[in-house]
């Protein structure tokens, strides 16, 4: 995941996003592609504690250069069923309130690419499952590309396609 | 040194529904913080020390009780002016990071100037993590950088904006003992500066024994408060 998110350089190989090989973009254009073409949900620490929801979706979309506009802030945070939490602070949120805001902010910049690392790996099993399937359903919804890293098995299965990293070796399921 | 009140709490109350019921965290708290000052405030797990913090930061609306910033009653204010402040005038430490982690240091730090309206000053931001010792990290993303390292980039952001109040909640309660000494004395020697009204909630004592005033907490209520002069350093 890091690698894809240009976060890290491989040794050798190459990693293509729309025909660029972000291996060999310096590191200003690698957070330029990162702010403006992928959403990034981490496991933890993508909410800003002193801000609200809505004033936390507002900042992802200052970073990404996006006009944040009141209206698609309530729709993005409504569409992900956290709605009822906009003016709330991060430590009034449960952790699957918390999980989906940060996927409000991650969709906030309108990108092509998410990256979800774990994403829902804090939440227990049943609110695990039930914000992976929103996380999925958005995407699907928007048109972005999710990739994701989960050790759960279950989760695996929500995907298109999923991959079994083994050994440094990367296997179709 | 100017001793006009910054922050005012005038019988505060705050309480939590809670699985046994209902927790009162604060419990009629009356406490005034002078414009310029440093104070620790110490107590137990659960004392209400955090809320007390939260509060005073328009975090957390009391249930009773009123809440001045320079003057103005927090109830007072619309939502936007109340976010104004807590962006621009406040300062936030907490235990965890909070970093963003696909920002580097001195994005993170960045990112805070521009939240808080300050017009973003890259070499301010770098400055600041150099005088924290970070001066070789200043590209790096929070995942590279050690625990200390992150929190050390934590204390940098909310101080960057240059703001009137500094409110920490355990800042170095993820630290080791030395690590968590110097970086108390960063944030003093930085409120020394700056003239800003610094409020560190610790239950670590060596911490609290680094504030000429100090206030304890226990069940929501203030037990003892002494103000002096702060210690010289002694390690």
């Amino acid at each position: 995941m890091s690698l894809v998110a240009g976060l890290l350089r491989p040794d050798s190989g190459s990693i293509l996003f729309r025909g660029t090989n972000i291996a060999e973009l310096d590191d200003t254009a690698c957070a330029r592609l990162r702010s403006r073409h992928f959403g990034v949900v981490p496991q933890r620490g993508g909410l800003l504690p002193y801000l609200t929801a809505e004033e936390n979706v507002a900042f992802a979309m200052n970073l990404a250069g996006v006009e944040a506009r009141k209206r698609e802030i309530t729709a993005q945070l409504d569409e992900l069923g956290v709605a009822h939490r906009s003016r709330h602070f991060p430590r009034e949120m449960s952790g699957g309130e918390a999980v989906r805001v940060s996927v409000a902010m991650a969709l906030a910049s309108k990108p092509e690419l998410i990256l979800a690392d774990e994403a829902t790996g804090e939440l227990d099993p049943a609110t695990a499952r039930e914000t992976m399937d929103v996380i999925v359903k958005r995407s699907i919804d928007h048109g972005v590309t999710l990739l994701y890293v989960t050790h759960d098995v279950q989760m695996a299965d929500k995907a298109e396609r999923s991959f079994t990293l083994t050994d440094k070796e990367l296997r179709a399921s | 040194m100017n001793e006009s009140p910054a922050i005012t709490l005038d019988h505060v109350v705050k309480s939590y529904a809670a699985a046994g019921g209902t927790v009162v965290a604060l419990d009629g708290v009356s406490l005034t913080f002078d414009a310029g000052t440093s104070v620790a405030v110490t107590g137990h797990s659960g004392c209400g020390k955090s809320t007390l913090l939260a509060v005073m930061g328009a975090l957390e609306v009391p249930d009773s009780g009123r809440v001045r910033v320079a003057g103005q009653l927090l109830a007072d204010m619309s939502a936007s002016a109340r976010a104004r402040i807590r962006r621009a005038d406040f300062g936030f430490i907490f235990q965890s990071d909070n970093l963003i982690p696909y920002l580097t240091a001195v994005e993170n730090l960045a990112q805070q100037m521009a939240l808080s309206g300050t017009a973003v000053d890259l070499s301010r931001c770098t400055e600041m993590l150099q005088r924290l010792g970070l001066s070789e990290h200043l590209h790096k993303l929070p995942d590279q950088l050690s625990g200390g390292q992150r929190q050390r980039v934590a204390m940098a952001r909310a101080l960057v904006h240059r703001p009137r109040y500094v409110l920490a909640d355990e800042p170095t309660g993820s630290l080791d003992r030395a690590s968590s000494l110097e970086a108390i004395e960063f944030l003093l020697a930085q409120q020394e500066e700056t003239r800003a009204t610094l409020v560190v909630v610790t239950h670590d004592p060596s911490v609290a024994a680094r504030f000429a005033t100090r206030v304890a907490l226990s069940d929501g209520r203030i037990v003892a408060a002494t103000t002096g002069h702060r210690p010289a350093l002694n390690r």
